[in-house]
């Protein structure tokens, strides 16, 4: 998958103008996703139900906003005078967040998440080599990973598999994005902001049968027998309907998908790269 | 094609073959690379009461090496290697040394390592650990061996097995 889409990229790259005033662009910044994911929000308000009377300190209700940082290399293509402005870039960037249950002998459920993006996007506006203004299309390969640790009282964190819920799980998603961009600087160097959204993923229809539910990296837990009291391959959306029964939950569709979607905030730079000014 | 072209070719093909490795695929080398011999340095076992306060200490040395290879197990495609857990026991008593050797398979994921025998289980050490410390030539696992009780009354014990490599 990953493949055919970067081999989209490259063939965008290569049909896109190469003479004149085309250049290499190197993006990187730090950025902000804000987001919702109605999967996670079940499963914290269902975790936080079944151990309520145990808690010091619930699981929030959805994670807080993820930070981090990101790269693009693509082309851009500008003029000294005012006109047409256009960058087709493709990159990827991490963003990190996490939520944390406490007991009321101090141990914790903690579950971190790093969002993965690999993106191809196009901006089509108006500016400069100084100054541009666009909006902005495109595309994400999302490649998430949830780290569902139990941390004990004297601070020993666990993936093991003394604890049905623990793991490290990994779910992948394609989806679009919508936004745009802002850049003002000097010819070779441009700070940019981009608010860009990416919206749920395409053709999500929840059924079991694909790969877009959050499922434990390897078979670390294929060795046991799959009933009631056995270590959880995904995360359940509905954890007391998981502990009673196992077979029936995943019959029922009752995983955690990756469809969190929400708005990218990031600023950063933009090195122009080979300029050709003839 | 312009010299652009050339440079960005270059740079996609090296992410892309990055990107296809599995986690697994890329963390093993670690393990079974240089001659792939990594000594059970020790073996400690630590068990805490309902309050988080120590009740029993012990450490286990000289349990022997493990031999990492770069080969699949027929769990291949979930990351599984092959290897090979020789116990040596030493001279005790004027009794001849000892050695036990055992086919094992291991993964490896930056966060978790996991061995377990192949024709029965390894004692002592079989079981899936949580990294601790991943240094180049010193890996450090810990792993939860029993645990009573409930979520905020339990009893549980702590084992931590550091290699070294040899």
């Amino acid at each position: 998958m990953i493949n055919k889409l970067l081999s989209l990229s490259i063939l965008l790259l290569w049909f896109f103008p190469t003479r004149s005033q085309a250049q290499i662009s190197l993006q990187t910044g730090y950025g902000i996703y804000k987001f919702k994911s109605s999967g996670f929000e079940k499963f914290f308000d269902s975790y936080n139900s079944m151990n309520a009377s145990n808690a010091s300190e619930l699981f929030k209700e959805d994670f807080s906003n993820a930070t981090g940082f990101g790269w693009r290399i693509g082309y851009v293509y500008a003029k000294e005078e005012f006109g047409l402005y256009m960058n087709a870039a493709t990159g990827s960037s991490t963003y990190r967040t996490s939520n944390t249950f406490t007991f009321i002998n101090n141990s914790k459920r903690e579950l971190a998440l790093k969002v993965n993006d690999w993106s191809t996007d196009l901006s089509i506006g108006i500016g400069n080599t100084y100054f541009h203004i666009a909006p902005v299309v495109g595309f994400y390969l999302r490649s998430n990973t949830a780290y569902m640790g139990y941390i004990y009282t004297d601070g020993t964190k666990s993936y093991g598999l003394e604890k049905l819920m623990n793991g490290i799980f990994t779910a992948t998603r394609f989806s679009g994005a919508y936004g745009a961009e802002v850049g003002a600087g000097m010819k070779y160097v441009n700070i940019i902001f981009r608010a860009v959204r990416s919206y749920k993923p395409f053709g999500y229809d929840g059924s079991p049968e694909r790969q877009d539910y959050y499922k434990d990296l390897t078979d670390y837990k294929n060795y046991n027998p799959n009933g009631a009291g056995s270590p959880s391959s995904y995360i359940p959306e509905n954890i007391p309907f998981f502990l009673t029964d196992q077979l029936a939950s995943e019959s029922a569709n009752n995983f955690v998908h990756l469809n969190d979607h929400g708005w990218h905030y990031s600023i950063g730079l933009q090195f122009n790269l080979l300029f050709n000014n003839d | 094609m312009t010299k652009q072209s050339y440079l960005t070719f270059l740079f996609l093909s090296v992410t892309v073959l990055f990107s296809a490795c599995d986690i697994e695929d890329r963390k093993a080398p670690q393990l079974y690379g240089g001659n792939g011999k990594w000594e059970i340095e020790s073996y400690e076992s630590i068990s805490y009461d309902e309050a988080g306060a120590i009740t029993n200490k012990s450490t286990l040395e000289n349990l022997g090496y493990i031999q990492f290879m770069s080969s699949e197990s027929l769990f291949g495609l979930y990351g599984y290697r092959v290897g090979l857990f020789m116990k040596i026991d030493s001279m005790v008593n004027n009794e001849p040394i000892k050695y036990t050797g055992y086919f094992m398979e291991y993964v490896y994921d930056g966060k978790r390592f996991q061995i377990r025998g192949t024709r029965g289980t390894i004692p002592i050490i079989e079981g899936l650990y949580t990294i601790t410390k991943d240094k180049k030539n010193r890996k450090e696992f810990q792993i939860i061996t029993s645990f009573e009780g409930t979520p905020v009354n339990d009893i549980h014990t702590r084992a931590v097995l550091t290699l070294k490599k040899m």
